[in-house]
């Protein structure tokens, strides 16, 4: 059996598949994470495992990446320190930037240059070389990232800084991120040296847990064997949530709705993307702490607010709710390691909508703790307790609806066009009210909701991603496009060759970054048929005119190649009538004495209408009055939320 | 309205200003907008008073008002559902002509409930030099074409009027009407916005709520200068004078008063206005103003129109700092309001000195070079500089602060797009002043013309006058124009519009912010 595994901040996800039957684990997470997942790959008896880890992003985070320099064109060495010139906060004079991964002592210019036309105007003399390597090496680097102005167009530079560093682990930006502005093409560089050395120490300590295949998901949405990512780990950064996406694009693939909103509530965050026509959506825009991650990764927005979201008062005697979390540890007041702050998680429970345990029984609640809280907040904000718990789910939603409406912005979508997919923890508790609040017509609930994450990472297809900016004339640039897509694929096909994969199954999709001269950004367009045409029309669809005059440039050649890993969907278990208990929950009308399905024994079919709880182990789904649930098949639920 | 309520709406009414700008932002045509976000969204309210401004550019914040005044006024009675008031006159709601805002009255069953409103900065507004910002305008006609405020949607239909101006004075009509136009839909979105949210709650009830809202932004405010020391105190500091016409050091003088009922600031003894573009519109002065204060109070509070009433602005007519029609204006708004920031600050080093900040580089360092070959274009850029040092922290280097917060063009997108090579483009070390913490060090940038000729503008401060250090740090060091030419080096003023050849390289060394603190006192 291969197995996903997601390991999370406070516990490590594994599901698998005995033919139709699912296998699951949770494990708290342990401080070397290797231990729970080498624990959990043996109690399991799992041979193959594809993995998804934060152990490059933390490293980023925390700054514990190896010691590293950066190498430049003369003239430009604080490139990484200026940034953009921007600050972080406009108002708020505390607020400075963030310390650099690379400080200014270990950032060193050679004597180069290359212009805009890719002609060489200065060649680096071995002296030149021979003094870098010296200073590079005397500065106690382990990992250096060398990025020259416009190496995309003319490596040859970067190779030879990369020679006289042999023996160092090394990062060139023509092969980290071939394309233009050399600050995000740097920083994308300097993160993928900074996080090297340390994702290799990580994965060789797993490789003896693994008996098959060893895969490893990317923050793009698929995933690529662990011999293939320690040679871009940057690929790795930002990838914890893009296993629920990568999930939610089977769902909508499987289903036929294939406009998704995915919504994934956990302890502290919760993350929002959107999949159109049964694809994720991308940018190239991430950012993690401050620096730009410009490859393309799943586009996710990301806000503070999940279960552990502590309440508060503020001066102007509003409650605000979060960005502030519990955390793990104190948590919640409900858990009765000392917490002492209400959170969203409190008024879960005291409301009804959240059961009196977690973790299939193994984490009891202590509900007259919680209510003890929130009667303290009551008496503050001069209101009774009822109208505390509202008035704390009302406004974590509020902050959530608003990210949910940025990404939707973001593209230009209608919320109403969207099915809400909602899963973590504590998405589906939340789920039905945020649809109400954008006018999302209908929800799913997908099976697992608490592990859609190392399910999705099971099911990621293998993905590779190649691109190059090469500006010029898109009427002049046929051959161009022919030969960087030819060199595209054949890169691509060995790759596959080397992990013995079907290159004949892999569905590859070149695309090309376009805009009209003197523009200075770019639209993506497939290539197919008429490239002018079909940039105009999507001219003209974002920005209302197109011209037909002016000349459009050709910027950065794209190819995206996927091989698909099979997908299994759990088999639905329920046979006979549900099992149903009773408890009071708290809506916005009052009370309600309410039926509480256990999900494993609701049959595919059943339907019933709102006010409902479908109770399982790692989730609760909260359907309200004037809403109606749904068992369809493939394990999921569907709730239509009348407005 | 109870305290959950109040923050429901507080999200949902800000959340506007905040979608209209992504909305500007991905359909808008120039990079000024698109890449550095030279713009700023807003809703008002029936009356008049801001509700909600997104966080864009400090520039905009106090100055967005003054605009929606003025449609109000030339306008009674007389707006329609569909309409859009656009303006960029400085003495008529708008700071320097590239700033071009646009006002949407929002309707309710034929009744005004509100404005959506933005502003942008557009790459070139026409006048005598490419881009718009010549460094020694004597007269507003001389910085381009002036827009007093007039309809350029009239029930929903573009007006040609307006149209045919932007393609007769402005250098590249298609970018500058994309623009606009994206600005139009960035309106309508607003506009519909606030109409579903009046629909769902009711119009009265929208009414009491943004009252209660207004209140709450007051109380966040009035709660932090509650903490502050009560008293008076002044400063003042100097503008280079940029023509012979000119003193060559004007005077800003402020004099604030902290006391039970807010804060009052007072431009008594400032210099009369000058002959050339240093003057800044009132609009700008109250920019500036707002913008010391949220830093001293409370950053995170609404940006609304019951946060500034704590806030009284005095200036005479005819001041530097309240100019009179016809005086050119352009490095009002990205000048002289830094210089602004700078007084203020330093007036409240003594009582705030837990607080203050050291001055940063107190200029934004405008370049502009424009040129025929090989065909048309413009480049603008602002170069960013050292931030003073703080109390707490050392100032950060080559970073823009105060007034300003846009980005850099990518030196690999600039060579592709335009004749220019960028030489050099790093931090001086040394140039921020030291100190118990230092100041940040300023930039160096070194630009060649590769084309056969070009025109250069710069619009620049702190070439003489350093930025100070403070408690005992030393000054940052000032900056430096520089051309060379043929190998030999000549010193530029600070505000100079002059004609490159092939192969001259301009170089511009910008301020380093001051340091705070005794150097001495510095922890090894």
């Amino acid at each position: 059996m291969d197995v996903g595994v997601d390991v999370g901040g406070t516990f490590t996800d594994f599901v698998g598949f005995r033919g139709r039957d699912v296998v699951t684990r949770k494990l708290p997470s342990t401080t070397n994470p290797e231990q729970a997942v080498i624990e959990g790959m043996q109690d399991l008896g799992a041979a193959g495992m594809a993995h998804g880890t934060t152990v490059a992003t933390n490293a980023i985070l925390e700054r514990e990446g190896a010691r590293t320099a950066f190498v430049t064109t003369a003239g430009f060495e604080h490139l990484l320190l200026i940034g953009r010139q921007n600050r972080p906060s406009l108002y708020d004079l505390r607020i400075t930037r963030p310390p650099p991964a690379i400080p200014r002592e270990r950032c060193f210019g050679l004597a180069e240059r290359v212009d805009a036309h890719g002609r060489v105007l200065r060649v680096p003399t071995d002296r030149d070389l021979e003094e870098l390597a010296r200073k590079v090496r005397s500065s106690g680097a382990e990992s250096v990232a060398v990025s020259l102005l416009f190496s995309f167009l003319h490596p040859a530079h970067e190779r030879r800084v990369a020679k006289a560093l042999a023996g160092l682990s090394v990062s060139t930006s023509h092969e980290v991120l071939a394309e233009f502005r050399e600050f995000e093409r740097s920083s994308t560089t300097a993160l993928d040296a900074y996080v090297k050395p340390l994702v290799i120490r990580y994965l060789q300590s797993l490789e003896k847990a693994v008996r098959g295949e060893f895969h490893v998901m990317k923050s793009s949405g698929g995933v690529v064997s662990h011999r293939a990512i320690v040679r871009r780990p940057v690929d790795m950064i930002l990838s914890g949530p893009a296993g629920g996406v990568a999930a939610a694009v089977a769902v909508a693939r499987a289903t036929g709705q294939g406009n998704l909103l995915t919504f994934d509530m956990g302890g502290t965050s919760a993350d929002f993307s959107t999949i159109v026509r049964g694809a994720a959506s991308w940018t190239t825009e991430a950012m993690i702490d401050a620096f730009p991650l410009a490859i393309p990764v799943i586009d996710i927005e990301s806000v503070g607010a999940g279960g552990g979201s502590i309440a508060w008062i503020d001066a102007g005697r509003a409650l605000r709710v979060g960005p502030q979390s519990a955390g793990a540890t104190p948590g919640p007041i409900a858990y009765g390691n000392g917490g002492t702050s209400v959170t969203v998680s409190d008024v879960d429970l005291a409301g009804g909508s959240l059961g009196p345990h977690l973790l299939g029984g193994r984490l009891p609640l202590r509900e007259d703790l919680a209510a003890k809280g929130i009667a303290r907040l009551a008496d503050e904000l001069h209101l009774s307790s009822d109208e505390t718990i509202l008035g704390v789910q009302h406004v974590v939603r509020a902050t959530m609806a608003k990210a949910m409406r940025i990404i939707l912005a973001r593209r230009g979508l209608d919320p109403r066009d969207f099915a809400l997919l909602a899963f973590g923890g504590a998405g589906p508790m939340h789920a039905a009210a945020l649809a109400r609040e954008l006018r999302i017509p209908r929800i799913l609930v997908p099976f697992l909701p608490g592990a859609f994450s190392a399910y999705g990472i099971l099911i990621s297809p293998i993905q590779l991603e190649y691109s190059r900016t090469v500006v010029r004339p898109l009427d002049r640039a046929g051959p161009t496009i022919g030969e960087t897509v030819t060199a595209f694929r054949s890169r691509a096909v060995r790759a596959l060759r080397q992990e013995h994969h079907d290159s004949l199954q892999a569905v590859v999709e070149a695309s090309l970054d376009l805009r009209y001269q003197g523009q200075s950004y770019e639209i993506n367009v497939p290539v197919r048929g008429d490239l002018a045409r079909t940039f105009r029309r999507e001219h003209r669809r974002r920005y209302g005119y197109a011209s037909r005059e002016e000349r459009i440039e050709l910027v950065t050649v794209r190819l995206k190649v996927r091989v698909p890993r099979r997908v299994t969907f759990p088999r639905s278990q329920g046979v006979g009538p549900p099992r149903i208990a009773r408890r009071r929950v708290l809506f916005d009308d009052g009370w309600s004495e309410v039926s509480v399905f256990d999900r494993e024994s609701i049959p595919v079919g059943f339907e019933q209408t709102g006010p409902a709880i479908v109770a399982e182990d790692h989730a609760t789904t909260v359907v309200p009055p004037g809403a109606t649930f749904r068992i369809r098949p493939r394990g999921l639920i569907e709730i239509e939320v009348a407005p | 309205m109870n305290p959950a309520d109040l923050e429901i709406l507080q999200t949902g009414l800000s959340f506007i200003p905040e979608e209209m700008g992504v909305a500007l932002r991905r359909t808008a045509y120039s990079p000024n907008i698109k890449e550095r976000m030279d713009a700023s969204c807003a809703l008002f309210d029936a009356e008049g008073r801001i509700v909600a401004q997104a966080e864009h550019i400090p520039v905009h914040l106090g100055s967005m008002p003054v605009a929606v005044d003025a449609a109000m006024r030339d306008f009674p009675g007389t707006l329609r559902e569909g309409d859009q008031i656009i303006l960029n006159d400085p003495y008529r709601g708008g700071t320097h002509l590239p700033d071009v805002t646009l006002i949407r009255p929002v309707f309710v069953r034929q009744l005004i409930i509100g404005f959506a409103v933005n502003r942008a900065h557009h790459a070139d507004i026409g006048g005598r030099v490419p881009g718009s910002m010549p460094a020694t305008a004597m007269r507003l006609e001389d910085e381009g074409l002036v827009l007093e405020p007039q309809k350029v949607m009239d029930r929903g239909r573009e007006r040609q009027a307006v149209v045919e101006r932007f393609r007769q004075e402005t250098m590249y009509p298609a970018e500058r009407l994309g623009d606009l136009r994206a600005q139009i839909a960035a309106n309508e979105l607003g506009a519909r916005r606030l109409v579903e949210l009046a629909e769902r709650i009711g119009v009265a009830n929208l009414r009491t709520s943004i009252e209660e809202l207004l209140d709450y932004g007051e109380r966040r405010v009035r709660a932090s200068i509650g903490e502050l020391p009560r008293g008076t105190w002044s400063a003042e500091d100097f503008m280079e004078g940029a023509s012979p016409d000119e003193p060559d050091r004007i005077r800003i003088r402020a004099e604030i008063t902290i006391g039970g009922s807010g804060i009052a600031v007072d431009f008594e003894g400032t210099d009369r206005q000058v002959a050339g573009n240093l003057n800044a519109p009132f609009a700008v002065t109250l920019s500036a103003t707002s913008y010391v204060m949220r830093c001293l109070t409370d950053p995170d509070a609404p940006r609304n129109a019951g946060a500034l009433r704590p806030l009284r602005v005095l200036a005479k007519e005819g001041s530097l700092v309240r100019p009179r029609p016809p005086a050119a204006v352009a490095a009002g708004n990205v000048e002289t309001s830094q210089r602004i920031v700078d007084v203020l600050f330093l007036a409240l080093s003594e009582p705030l000195a837990e607080t203050v900040p050291a001055q940063s580089q107190g200029t934004m360092n405008n370049v502009t070079i424009g040129g025929p070959d090989p065909r048309p274009f413009s480049y603008y850029e602002t170069i960013a500089g050292g931030e003073g040092a703080l109390p707490y922290r050392p100032g950060m280097a080559g970073v823009h602060t105060h007034m300003t917060n846009t980005r850099n063009t990518p030196i690999e997108a600039l060579e592709f797009a335009y004749p220019l090579r960028i030489e050099e483009y790093r931090l001086i070390p040394g140039t921020g002043g030291r100190g118990q913490h230092s100041g940040g060090d300023g930039i160096r940038r070194s630009v060649r013309l590769l084309a056969r000729k070009g025109t250069a503008s710069i619009l620049s401060e702190r070439r003489a006058l350093r930025p100070k250090g403070l408690e005992g740090g030393d000054d940052g060091r000032p900056g430096k124009n520089l051309l060379v030419r043929r190998g030999r080096r000549h010193g530029l003023p600070a505000k100079v519009t002059l004609e490159l050849r092939l192969g001259d390289l301009l170089v511009i060394e910008t301020p380093g912010g001051g340091g705070w603190g005794p150097p001495e006192r510095r922890r090894r």
